[in-house]
Parts: structure tokens; sequence; C-alpha cells
């Protein structure tokens, strides 16, 4: 158990301190889908907590994304603070974001939350084109400042992907961790049955508003580091509904039940329109000319994923075990049938 | 123990409980009968807090508990079972019971994420408890798989060892030999027995007659909302009338 969990480990690590190399010297190409990937693992892990573990489907992740983005560079950009000073207060504005949107949202059940989440992530997306004084409206939010220290600036891709991914590498170990804890089996007893839930003596309600607003933490902080982390500018259209159903796919992809598997689904995702680039080049159309194909394509293998592997990636490679093909088979048949 | 007074609830017009008072006393094992929608597992939901009735209150030892949410009651000693099991399907068998030992609950979300000595010591705590329920209700052999794989006996026996595993002062069984067969209901009431030699006073719904009378100390009998009988299970088998305007002739067992 210890031995395979290390080994894991060291081949997860070793994977993520290579890529870089490999893309950049190896394949001579861009290091901008691996860094995105680092972002996609936060978002997609954080979720698969809230969806796969407590089975609460909230289709507005990509809204908590957003609140950290722009909270840490509205601060950055029009009160000049640091990023040391930017990335945690801007997690700090995700969490009490998390607290006043999962309070209300929370008491509602299956569908109804669903589209309470999307409608809040929709509306959060307006805000961000609206409240142009502050956010910069739909141009959005440029020129903002990478992270600085002592004399180093943080400037090269090499070293946004390497501050990314150590965060996402925590992320995954801390969740994992959760996910086993005597609190991860709370979320899987909710998951299962609510009521029942209640009398073994969970505070269902409670336990539910925790892990929304620590899975909004994660979306937030890492909302901050893309500020500081990636394009140096931010827009609306970035934190779209079309990015959360984009995170759904990816733990959906990854078996819904399981940490690893959204990480997996995660990078298969964010490299998927990379792969369709490729694919384009060899038959020699520019695929990446039609309009929305990644959106298309996401789609079909979200299908395709629920038709055919509820149990997600791992399942194909003959890793979960029957116990979990049958969780994510029931989590499936419970979004249809409230 | 536990005291109900004057408790009324109706669902739209349909009066389910009409001024139903009754009281269960510290080590006692009480039976509940009376023919389908006589408002037994409505009494039961007003009990545990998953409905809050019209009017008239709870007590459980002398502290009103009318209007509190199910998992306070839970907390409080008041453990329930449920007709159709309901155990959870995304937890292993052990893990099932697992999360209903109480000292769990100590260990929230940072102490599940960063692990320190007590946490490992709490956690280690509950798995051996929780085997111990398990071996209790011999479902050992068992314990790591997916409660789905279970028959319907063995579930109902997780749901058992989940509800003793909270360490109850009163536990409250809605049907617990519902869809068993012989042996399986042999093995039932031989642990409905044990636990409540445990000192657990223990509050049944019951269809099985026989087994009813068998381990009851005291029944109280429903009927359209109102208890129209209360008494031993000497007292309840000599009023034939009764039992047979209800149930029926066909019950041998009564006979």
């Amino acid at each position: 158990m210890r031995k395979t969990f290390l080994l894991k480990w060291a081949v997860f690590i070793g994977v993520v301190l290579t890529a870089p190399f490999i893309f950049e010297y190896l394949l001579s190409y861009s290091l901008e889908p691996i860094l995105q990937a680092g972002f996609f693992v936060m978002l997609s892990v954080s979720l698969a907590l809230l969806v796969g573990l407590a089975g609460q489907i909230s289709l507005g992740h990509a809204a908590f994304f957003g609140i950290g983005a722009y909270a840490a560079a509205i601060l950055a950009v029009k009160f000049n603070l640091s990023p040391f000073l930017t990335i945690p207060v801007g997690t700090l504005i995700g969490a009490v974001a998390g607290f006043l949107i999962g309070y209300p949202v929370l008491k509602l059940k299956s569908y109804y939350l669903s589209l309470a989440t999307l409608g809040v992530g929709m509306a959060i997306q307006e805000f961000f084109k609206a409240a142009d004084p502050l956010t910069g409206g739909e141009i959005g939010l440029y020129n903002l400042p990478n992270i600085k220290l002592g004399g180093f600036e943080f400037s090269s891709s090499f070293s946004h992907y390497y501050i990314v991914w150590s965060f996402a590498l925590l992320t995954v170990f801390f969740c994992e961790f959760l996910s086993r804890s005597p609190f991860g089996s709370r979320l899987r007893a909710i998951h299962s049955d609510e009521e029942a839930a209640e009398c073994v003596g969970i505070d269902v309600f409670k336990t539910k508003l925790k892990i929304f607003i620590f899975s909004s933490v994660i979306a937030a902080f890492a909302g901050t580091l893309f500020t500081h982390c990636s394009y140096g500018s931010i827009e609306p259209g970035e934190f779209s509904v079309t990015l959360s159903i984009k995170i759904i796919t990816m733990v959906v992809i990854g078996g819904m039940y399981s940490i690893y598997g959204a990480v997996i689904g995660a990078v298969v995702i964010s490299l998927l329109p990379e792969l369709i680039r490729l694919i384009g080049s060899f038959a020699s159309i520019d695929l990446t000319q039609v309009t929305h194909i990644e959106d298309v394509i996401f789609g079909i293998v979200l299908v395709i994923f629920i038709i055919f592997t509820p149990g997600g990636i791992l399942k194909i490679r003959g890793e979960s075990n029957n116990a979990a093909d049958k969780r994510s088979f029931s989590s499936l048949r419970r979004v249809n049938s409230p | 123990m536990l005291q109900i007074r004057e408790v009324f609830h109706r669902f739209g017009g349909l009066i389910a409980l009409n001024n139903v008072s009754l009281e269960i006393n510290q080590g006692e094992l009480v039976g509940l009968m009376g023919p389908n929608g006589a408002g037994k597992t409505t009494l039961f939901n007003i009990i545990t807090g998953f409905i809050s009735p019209v009017s008239g209150s709870v007590y459980l030892e002398g502290e009103e508990i009318t209007h509190l949410s199910p998992h306070v009651i839970t907390q409080k000693g008041l453990v329930r079972t449920f007709q159709d099991v309901r155990v959870f399907e995304h937890l292993t068998v052990v893990e099932n019971v697992e999360v209903a030992i109480p000292e769990g609950r100590g260990i929230g979300l940072l102490g599940g994420i960063f692990s320190t000595l007590k946490t490992k010591f709490i956690k280690e705590f509950v798995k051996e408890k929780a085997m111990e329920y398990i071996r209790m209700v011999g479902l050992s052999s068992v314990a790591e798989k997916s409660p789905d794989s279970l028959t319907f006996g063995q579930q109902r026996l997780l749901g058992i060892a989940r509800a003793i595993a909270l360490r109850p002062k009163m536990l409250l069984l809605d049907e617990p030999s519902a869809g068993l067969n012989q042996d399986e209901t042999i093995i039932l009431s031989e642990v409905i027995r044990k636990i409540h030699l445990k000192g657990v006073t223990i509050f049944i719904i019951e269809h099985d007659i026989g087994m009813l009378l068998d381990l009851a100390q005291r029944i109280i009998v429903l009927d359209r909302g109102k208890k129209i009988m209360e008494g031993t299970p000497e007292k309840i088998r000599g009023e034939k009338s009764v039992i047979e305007a209800y149930f029926g002739k066909k019950r041998k067992c009564l006979v």
C-alpha cells in the first residue's frame, strides 16, 4: 500500500519535472498547454471533492477561478500590491465568496443545485464584464505583474510552469489525503444518502458547506496564480460556463470518484486541443479554423465516457476495483433520478 | 427515557397521528404495531426529527427534542434504522460502520488533510471499533467489500451494526425483519436481544408479530393515527378480537 503510494508519487513528480524539457527541447513545442494543465489539475481535483466525493454537482466552478484571478489582478493593478499579498488575499476572497454562494445554493438538491450554480456562474461572469472601472470590462485587465523574489522575477514560462505545478502537486496530495480521511468518508456517506447520513450524526448541511468552501478556495487560489503566472492578462471570456463544463468533463473522464482520475482527466482534456491540431496537421487541414471544434469534441468525449466507461480512464487501465465502478454507476444514476 | 406528549400531525387532509402520547422507560424493549397507514413510521420520523409535528412534543431524558435536526438528535443518543436499510453504497462495509463511530467526528476537514499523531490514533481506534461491531453481526468476511454485493439480510445487519456503532442510549428499529428469511430473522432477534442486554432501550416497529410478541416487554398498538391498545405481550395475545380486526384471522402465530 505504502510502497505503491510512494512509487505512484515518484513517477508523478518525475513526469512533472521532466515534461517541460521534453516539450521545449525534444518536441520544440510551447510550454503553454502543460502550464495550463497545471491550473486544470487544481480545478478538476477541487471539483472532484465536491462532485465525485460529496455528490454535489456544481456547474459554476469557473466563477471561483475567476473571482481569485480578478481579486488578485485588481489588487495588483489598481492598488499596486505585491503578489505575496494579492495571492493570499485573493484566496481569502474566494473563501468568502464560497461561503456567501454556498450557503444559499446548498439548501437545494440535485438538478436545482446544478442550475443554481450555473446561474451564479453566469452572473459572476457578467459582473466581470459590467464592472468596468474595477475589472476593465470586456477587455479585462493586463500588464499583470509576475512574482518577484529578491532580485529575481519569475517571468519565463519555465518558472511559471514550476510554480504552478508545485502547487498543483500539493493540491493533489492534500486532496487525496482528505478523500481517505474520516471527513472524506462522511462526504461519501452524504453522496450515498443524505437522510441516512443525518442518522449517523453527520451535520449534512455544514459538511457540504465546508467542502464547498474548500473547493472554492482551491479554485480561487488557482485563479490568483493564473493572474501572476500565465499570460499576464485576464478577460471575462476565460471564466465562462464553457470552462465549468470543461472542468466537469475532466472529473467525469477521471471516473467521478477518484482524485488521481481527476488529475488524468485534467491533463488529457488540456492537451486535447493540441492533439486535435496535430492530427489536423497530419491530414493537412487546419482544424482550429473550424469554429468551436474543441467544444464539440469535449461534448463527444463526455458522452462517450458516460455511456461506455462510467468508471473513467482508470477503469480502462483496469486499475479501479469493482466497488469503485459501482460507485461511479450509481453516482451517474443519481444524476438521472434525484 | 422517551416521552411523547399529544403529538398531532397531518399530511394535507389526512390525519396521520391524532394526539398520540406514550412513554418508554429506561431499559425497556417496546414494540409498536398496527396495520399499514397506522402512522408508525410517521411517529418514528417525528421522534427522530425528520418531521416537525403540527402540535405536541417529544422529550428525551426530560429534554425537549421536538424541533431539533436529525443529526443533533442522533448525537444525543437516540438512533434509528430505516425500513429500507439505506446503507452507504459509496463506502465499503466496514467504512459504513466507521462513519458512525462518534470519535471519528473529531477529525474534521483540516484534520483530514494534516495527519497528526492524534488523528492517526483516532483513525486506528475507529477502525478497530468498527471491526468489532462488524464481527458482532457476523459480517467480518465481507468487511472490505462494497455493500452492493451483500444480500438484503446482510445489508440489514449492517444497518444495525451502523446504528449500534453510534453507542445509542435508545434505538428505534423500523421493521428490522422485513424481507428477511427465517434464518436471518433468528440471527436478527438474537442481535436485538444482545443489544438490549447491554442496557440499550429499544423501540421497535415490527410486522412479524410472532417475533414481536416473543421479544417485547410491552406492546403499543396504533391504528389510523390513534393509540388503541397498550400492554404486555400476554395481554395483546389475549385481545384476540382486536388483533383479528386489524390483521385478519389467518395469522397462525397469534392463535
